[in-house]
C-alpha cells in the first residue's frame, strides 16, 4: 500500500541519467501516453507508467525484486512520445543496474561476465577467433573476383576499425562475407582486432555501467594505439 | 457643414486592430458610447475563428448577433455579424494590417497596409459569375482544407461580395470578362494608408491555433481521417464540406465511431507548450454531443483526455449532460495512431480505467488542437497609446473575450478622458439636429431625392414626374448629391443606382444631416432599372413613406445616476469606473465596511489596487456610499429605475437611477465532510493559504512533515454541481509557498480534474517539479479522513497503481469552493433570473456575459459565478461600460422597430410579459396598462403576436406595406 514516501539516500528518480531535453520523473503527468504506446503493457503486469510512479514514490525495491525491469526491451517508444520528456529508458536501465548481478537474467549475465574476462561475450580465445575469421576470409578469396581478399589483424593506421557482433562470429559467420565484399569492392582499408573485438555492449542491457565502460574503453584503446579514425560498430 | 456628423468627423477616432470577437465587441462598445472607430482586420472578413464555428456550448447555437447594439439600433444594420459590421460610427478596413504607429496618444498616426479586394463592393451584386469562370483551384482554408476553392471566392459563405486571393490568382482575366457589372479590378494589390487623428489603438487577438502537422505520431496530414477540431466543426456545419452530413474525408463514408484526442499541442514540454489551451475540453464535449445528435443512437463518441477542464460556472453540468447522452470519456493520453488494416480506419491504443491496454478502431479521429506556444505582438504594440487586450494572447471562450474587450474599453475611455477633456463625446449622445415634432406630424410631404448616379438614361424622369403627379400625395422631386441642411418635406425617398446595400448605408448620414427620423427615410436602388422598373420600385416606397405615422414613442428622459449593489472588489471597481466617467453613483453595502472579501485575494498587487479603489470610492464627489444598507424594492424600466433603500437599518431613501449593477459577491463554502471541525489542522483551503502568507503562523514556524490537500470538496456534484475555478490554482500556489519555505515537506494533492486552465498550467508543472504529489480520486470513491489520537490519516485509492493509499497529515486542507452570497429575493427585486446554484444568470452566457436578462441591470463578480480576482475586476469594468452606454444618454430614443401600446385596447392580461424574450414589457401601475421598456425592446414582435386585443403594434413595414409592395411587383 502506498504511504507517505520513505527516505532514500540515492533514489533511482535522481540517479537515472537524463539525456538533453529529458525531465525528471517528478514531472510525470500520469497521462498514460507511455503505457498506451508500449508494446509490452499488460504482459505479466508490465506498465511503464506504474514503473515511473513507483520510482517517484521511491518504491524501487519492489521493482528491483520483480521481473518487471527485465520485461522492457528498452525500445524507447514510451519516451519518444512522453509529453514531459521523462527519461523512462534510463530509469529502467538504472533499476536493472541495482539488481544483484547474480539475479540478472542468465544469458546477459553470462555474456557480460565473459566479456569482462575475455574481451568478447562468447569467451572465445584469440587463436580460435583468428582461425574462424581467416577461414571465412579464405572461403571468400576462393571466389574469382575476390581472389586477393585478405584480413589484416591489428593493422596500424588503417582507415576503419572493424568490430564484430559475436553472433556473426559464432553461428552466422557467412553474414560477415557481405560486409567484406562491399569493403573489398570499395577498396576500404579496414582492420580487425585480434582481441577485444566485441561489437555489442551488454552492459547497456544489464545496467552494468562499469562493464559498459570497460568495453568502450577497450575499443578506444585500439583506436588510439593503432591510430585509427573510423569505427564500425555493429550494435 | 454644421451637422453632428461633421463634428464627429473632426474628433479623433479609435483604431481597433483585429475583428475577432474581442475586436468586434470593442468596436461596437466604443461606437455605442459615441466614439468613432476604425476597425482594422487582417483577414478579408470579420469574425475571426468564430465564423468557422456554427455552434457554441452551452446552447449549441451560434448567437454572435447578440453582440449587436440593443440601443440605437438604427445606427447600424442589424445583420449576422459574419456578413460584416455596419454601424455609422465604425469604419471597417479588411485585408489590412497595422504596420506602424507614430505620434503621441490623442494624435497618433497609424500606418496601415491594405490589400485591394479585387472586387468593388459597391458594384458587385454577388451573382457569382466570376467564381464560376475562375480556372484556379486551391485548398479552402475556411473549410480547413477539406474542400477546394477558386482564386476569387467568398471569404465567408454568409457574405455576398467576393474577394481575390492574390497569391493564387494568375491574373488570367476570366473573372473580369465574366462579370456583368464591371466590378472586378485586376490590378493588385496593396497600398499604404496613413490614418491620422487616431486617439488610441486597441490591439486584440494574437492567439493562433496549433498546427498538428508537426506532431508526427498522430499522422495528421498523412492519414486523411485524422482531422483537426476546426475541420470537424466544418464537417458539422451545413455550410461545410459535406453540407452538414457527418462524412469522413477519405471515402465520404458516413461516420459512426469517432475519437477525440485532447491536448494536441498543449501540456507538452517537449514542444515548449507549458500551457493548456483553455477551450478544447468544452469544444470536444460540444462536438461529441453534436455528433451524437446528428448520427443518432448508433454513434460511438469517445474523448481521450487527461483532465477534463470544465472550469466555468455551468460547464460541469454540460459535461454531465454530454456523458448522459452516451459520450464516453476515457482518461488516457493517446500515444499514436495507425492505419487499421488496409482500409481507411484508424487504430488507437489506450489504457482503460482498470489499466488494461485496449486497441480500438475508429472511423474518424479529431485532434483537439490547442494554440501555438510562441505568441508575440508586433513591435508597434509597445508604442504609447496602444492598449493591448491580452499581453499574453490566449485562446478564450467567447464570454471571456467579450469581458476582456469590455474591460479594455473601460481603460480606453479613461485614457480618452485624460487626453481630451472636451473633444470626445463625454456628454450624452444626442442627435443635435432634429426636425421638430410638429413638422413631422403635419400632412406628409415626400421628397424624392434623385442622386446623380440615377438621374440620366435609361430612366425617363419626365414620365416618372408625370406619374408622381397623378398620385394623391404631396411629392417634391429634387436632384441631390448629398444631404441638404434643410428640406421642404417631412419624408425622404433617396433614389440612386448603387446596389441596395450601398443605398441603405446612406440612411444614417442622410437622417443625421436632415434631422429626419430614420423611419421617415427610405432608399431605392435603381440599379439596372428601366423607366418601368424604376416606377415599380418608387411607387410603393412613396406609398409606404406617406402612410408612415410619427415615430412610435416620445423619447423618455433618463435618470442619469447608477446604483451599485455590493461594496466588494467588483462593486467598488464598477462604482469607481462609473464615477470617473462623471456618473453620479450610489453604492449600497450590506455590511459596515467596504472591501468585501479582499482579504481572500492572495495577489498583493490586486489587493493593493482594490484598497486604493476603496479609498477613491470613499472620497469621490460623484459617489454616495451607504453602509449597513439594503434594497427594499426597485421599480421602473431601464433608464428610469426608482429604488427604495433602507439606510443604516432605520432611515429609508429613494434613488433615481438609469442603470443598476449587481455585485453581491460570494463567500467560501463551509463543509462538514472530511473531518472538518474535528481537528484544528483540518482547515478550509483559504485558511491554510492565509496561514502560509502570515509570517508568524504555526505552519511557517514549524516545518510540517506531511501536508495533504483534498480538492473539489462538496463541489462538481449535486447540489453544488459546478467548479469554483479558483481552488486548484490556490492549492498549487499554497503548496509551492510551503515547498519554498520547507522544501522537505511532503505535499500530496487529492484531486479529480486539475483545473489549471490556460497559463495556470505552468503552476501545475512547477508543483510537480517541486515534487508535489498528485493522486486523482473518483467521486464514487472519495478519500476517507480518520482523526485518531490527534493524528490525521487519509485513506484513499490510487487508480494508477490500483492500490489503496494511506497518508498521514500534519495539515489537511479542504477546497470547499465558492458560493454566491444569499440575497433575499434578488431576482424579484431586480427582475433577474438565477441559476440553479443561486448565481445571477446572464442574458446570454457567451455574448452578453455581464448583462442580465433585464436591460439596465448588469452583473459582475462572484454574484455572476466563480471567478478569480482579476476576472472579477475585468467583469466589473465591463459591466460599468455596459451601464455607461445607457447612462451617456439624456433620453432614450426608441428605434424604428419598437413595440408600441394602444393603451385604450389593453386589458392588462400580461400575455406580452410572458411572450417577451427581452423583459421589455411590464405593468405600468400608475397608468393602468402594460408598458413597453423602449430601451429593452428589440422589435421582435413576440408581444404583438401574443396580444389578444391588438393592443400592441410594431412600427416598421406593416402587413399593408408588404401587400402593397407585392401588388406593385406583380
Amino acid at each position: 500500500m502506498a504511504t507517505n514516501p520513505p527516505v532514500n539516500e540515492d533514489p533511482v528518480k535522481t540517479a537515472a541519467p537524463r539525456r538533453p531535453g529529458n525531465q525528471a520523473p517528478e514531472m510525470c503527468l500520469a497521462c498514460g501516453t507511455c503505457a498506451a504506446g508500449c508494446p509490452l503493457t499488460g504482459q505479466d503486469g508490465f506498465d511503464p507508467r506504474k514503473i515511473v510512479r513507483l520510482v517517484l514514490l521511491e518504491r524501487e525495491q519492489e521493482l528491483i525484486a520483480s521481473d518487471l525491469p527485465w520485461l522492457c526491451t528498452l525500445c524507447g517508444k514510451c519516451e519518444y512520445a512522453c509529453p514531459m520528456g521523462i527519461n523512462i529508458v534510463n530509469i529502467v536501465r538504472t533499476l536493472r543496474g541495482r539488481v544483484a548481478r547474480d539475479k540478472v537474467p542468465g544469458m546477459i549475465h553470462k555474456g557480460v561476465a565473459l566479456c569482462r574476462q575475455t574481451g568478447n561475450n562468447l569467451g572465445l580465445p584469440a587463436e580460435d577467433f583468428e582461425f574462424i575469421i581467416t577461414d571465412v576470409a579464405e572461403e571468400l578469396a576462393a571466389e574469382e573476383e575476390f581472389a586477393d581478399f585478405k584480413i589484416a589483424f591489428d593493422k596500424p593506421e588503417a582507415n576503419l576499425l572493424h568490430t564484430l557482433h559475436n553472433k556473426l562470429v559464432n553461428t552466422q559467420n557467412e553474414d560477415l562475407v557481405h560486409w567484406w565484399k562491399i569493403f573489398h569492392v570499395a577498396g576500404e582499408d579496414f582492420t580487425i582486432p585480434r582481441e577485444n573485438w566485441e561489437g555489442v555492449n551488454w552492459g547497456l542491457f544489464s545496467g552494468d555501467d562499469e562493464a559498459m565502460q570497460l568495453s568502450v574503453g577497450r575499443i578506444v584503446t585500439h583506436m588510439e594505439q593503432l591510430e585509427i579514425q573510423n569505427l564500425m560498430y555493429p550494435e | 457643414m454644421s451637422t453632428p456628423n461633421a463634428t464627429a468627423a473632426q474628433s479623433p477616432a479609435i483604431a481597433v486592430a483585429g475583428a475577432g470577437i474581442t475586436g468586434i465587441h470593442s468596436a461596437l462598445a466604443l461606437a455605442e458610447l459615441g466614439y468613432r472607430v476604425k476597425l482594422i482586420q487582417q483577414a478579408p472578413a470579420v469574425g475571426g475563428l468564430l465564423t468557422q464555428l456554427d455552434h457554441q456550448f452551452p446552447n449549441n447555437h451560434c448567437g454572435m448577433c447578440r453582440m449587436l447594439p440593443l440601443l440605437d439600433r438604427d445606427d447600424g444594420v442589424q445583420t449576422c455579424l459574419r456578413r460584416g459590421i455596419y454601424h455609422d460610427r465604425i469604419e471597417l478596413l479588411t485585408a489590412a494590417r497595422i504596420e506602424a504607429v507614430a505620434g503621441s496618444p490623442g494624435r497618433l498616426c497609424v500606418t496601415v497596409r491594405q490589400t485591394a479586394p479585387g472586387v468593388q463592393p459597391e458594384r458587385c451584386d454577388g451573382c457569382g459569375a466570376c467564381e464560376a469562370a475562375c480556372p484556379v483551384s486551391g485548398p479552402d482554408d475556411f473549410n480547413a482544407g477539406l474542400t477546394r476553392r477558386k482564386a476569387i471566392y467568398k471569404p465567408v459563405p454568409h457574405q455576398t461580395v467576393r474577394v481575390i486571393d492574390w497569391q493564387a490568382c494568375t491574373a488570367c482575366g476570366a473573372c473580369a470578362e465574366a462579370c456583368p457589372r464591371d466590378a472586378i479590378q485586376l490590378e493588385p494589390q496593396a497600398h499604404t494608408i496613413d490614418l491620422k487623428n487616431i486617439a488610441l489603438v486597441v490591439q486584440t487577438g494574437g492567439a493562433r491555433l496549433y498546427d498538428p502537422g508537426t506532431t508526427d505520431l498522430y499522422g495528421y496530414g498523412s492519414l486523411p481521417n485524422v482531422v483537426s477540431a476546426l475541420a470537424f466543426e466544418r464537417i458539422l456545419s451545413s455550410s461545410g464540406p459535406y453540407q452538414g452530413r457527418l462524412l469522413r474525408p477519405s471515402d465520404r463514408k458516413a461516420v459512426q465511431k469517432i475519437a477525440w484526442i485532447q491536448c494536441v499541442g498543449s501540456r507538452n514540454l517537449t514542444i515548449g507548450a507549458d500551457h493548456c489551451a483553455r477551450i478544447c475540453c468544452m469544444v470536444a464535449l460540444k462536438e461529441a454531443l453534436l455528433a451524437q445528435r446528428k448520427i443518432g443512437p448508433d454513434t460511438s463518441a469517445t474523448i481521450f483526455y487527461m483532465d477534463l477542464r470544465t472550469f466555468g460556472r455551468d460547464y460541469q453540468r454540460y459535461r454531465d449532460r454530454v456523458e448522459a447522452a452516451g459520450v464516453r470519456l476515457v482518461r488516457c493520453r493517446v500515444h499514436s495512431l495507425q492505419p487499421a488494416g488496409a482500409g481507411d480506419d484508424l487504430m488507437l491504443s489506450y489504457l482503460d480505467a482498470d489499466g488494461n491496454l485496449q486497441d480500438e478502431v475508429f472511423d474518424l479521429v479529431v485532434l483537439s488542437t490547442g494554440m501555438q506556444p510562441e505568441q508575440h505582438h508586433a513591435d508597434w504594440t509597445t508604442h504609447e497609446g496602444v492598449l493591448v487586450v491580452d499581453k499574453h494572447p490566449e485562446l478564450k471562450d467567447a464570454a471571456d473575450s467579450v469581458i476582456a474587450a469590455g474591460a479594455t474599453v473601460a481603460r480606453a475611455v479613461k485614457r480618452l478622458r485624460d487626453l481630451h477633456p472636451q473633444s470626445l463625446p463625454h456628454q450624452p449622445i444626442e442627435k443635435i439636429k432634429e426636425i421638430p415634432e410638429d413638422v413631422l406630424k403635419q400632412r406628409p410631404v415626400v421628397c424624392l431625392a434623385v442622386m446623380p448616379s440615377a438621374a440620366g438614361a435609361p430612366i425617363d424622369w419626365d414620365t416618372i414626374a408625370n406619374r408622381l403627379g397623378s398620385l394623391p400625395f404631396n411629392i417634391v422631386m429634387e436632384q441631390l448629391e448629398s444631404p441638404p441642411d434643410s428640406l421642404a418635406a417631412n419624408r425622404l425617398l433617396l433614389a440612386g443606382s448603387q446596389t441596395p446595400a450601398a443605398m441603405s448605408a446612406l440612411i444614417g448620414p442622410w437622417a443625421d444631416t436632415t434631422g429626419l427620423p430614420r423611419a421617415f427615410l427610405e432608399t431605392v436602388s435603381l440599379d439596372g432599372a428601366t423607366t418601368e422598373n424604376a416606377w415599380q420600385r418608387l411607387g410603393p416606397a412613396i406609398h409606404r413613406l406617406h402612410q408612415r405615422s410619427q415615430p412610435a414613442q416620445h423619447r423618455q428622459a433618463m435618470y442619469d445616476g447608477a446604483l451599485v449593489i455590493g461594496g466588494g472588489p467588483a462593486g467598488l471597481t464598477a462604482a469607481l469606473t462609473l464615477a470617473t466617467n462623471g456618473i453620479a453613483t450610489t453604492l449600497v453595502e450590506k455590511s459596515d465596511r467596504l472591501g468585501g472579501r479582499t482579504d481572500q485575494i492572495r495577489d498583493l498587487r490586486l489587493r493593493d489596487r482594490i484598497a486604493r479603489t476603496a479609498d477613491a470610492v470613499r472620497n469621490h464627489p460623484a459617489l454616495t456610499v451607504h453602509l449597513n444598507s439594503d434594497v427594499i424594492h426597485c421599480r421602473g424600466p431601464a433608464g428610469r429605475f426608482i429604488t427604495q433603500l433602507r439606510v443604516g437599518r432605520k432611515t429609508q431613501c429613494a434613488v433615481f437611477h438609469g442603470a443598476t449593477i449587481l455585485a453581491t459577491g460570494g463567500h467560501p463554502a463551509l463543509t462538514e465532510n472530511y473531518g472538518a471541525g474535528r481537528h484544528e489542522r483540518i482547515v478550509p483551503l483559504h485558511e491554510l493559504t492565509a496561514a502560509v502568507d502570515a509570517p508568524d503562523s504555526q505552519i511557517n514556524r514549524q516545518a510540517p512533515q506531511h501536508v495533504v490537500m483534498i480538492q473539489c470538496v462538496d463541489s462538481r456534484e449535486e447540489p453544488n454541481n459546478f467548479c469554483s475555478r479558483i481552488c486548484c490554482i490556490k492549492a498549487l500556489n499554497t503548496a509551492l509557498k510551503i515547498k519554498q519555505r520547507h522544501p522537505a515537506t511532503d505535499i500530496t494533492v487529492l484531486y479529480r480534474d486539475l483545473m489549471t486552465y490556460g497559463r495556470h498550467e505552468a503552476l501545475y508543472t512547477e508543483a510537480r517539479r517541486r515534487a508535489v504529489r498528485f493522486i486523482p480520486y473518483d467521486p464514487a470513491r472519495k478519500p476517507q479522513v480518520i482523526v485518531d489520537d490527534h493524528a490525521i490519516t487519509i485513506k484513499g485509492y490510487d487508480p494508477l497503481l490500483a492500490e489503496p493509499v494511506s497518508l498521514t497529515a500534519d495539515w489537511l486542507s479542504l477546497a470547499t469552493g465558492v458560493r454566491p452570497n444569499p440575497v433575499d429575493s434578488l431576482d424579484a427585486l431586480f427582475g433577474v433570473t438565477m441559476t440553479a446554484d443561486g448565481f445571477v444568470r446572464e442574458a446570454d452566457s457567451k455574448w452578453r456575459p455581464v448583462d442580465t436578462g433585464r436591460e439596465g441591470v448588469f452583473v459582475c463578480g462572484l454574484a455572476r459565478g466563480p471567478a478569480r480576482a482579476g476576472d472579477t475586476l475585468r467583469q466589473a469594468d465591463a459591466a460599468a461600460m455596459r451601464a455607461l452606454r445607457l447612462l451617456r444618454r439624456k433620453t432614450l430614443q426608441p428605434s424604428t422597430a419598437t413595440a408600441r401600446l394602444r393603451p385604450a385596447l389593453c386589458s392588462l392580461c400580461a400575455s406580452c410579459v410572458a411572450a417577451c424574450p427581452h423583459q421589455a414589457r411590464y405593468l405600468d401601475a400608475e397608468n393602468r396598462h402594460m408598458a413597453v421598456d423602449a430601451a429593452a425592446c428589440q422589435g421582435c414582435g413576440a408581444c404583438v403576436a401574443a396580444c389578444p386585443n391588438n393592443a400592441t403594434v410594431l412600427d416598421g413595414p406593416t402587413a399593408t406595406d408588404i401587400m402593397a409592395d407585392l401588388e406593385t411587383a406583380l
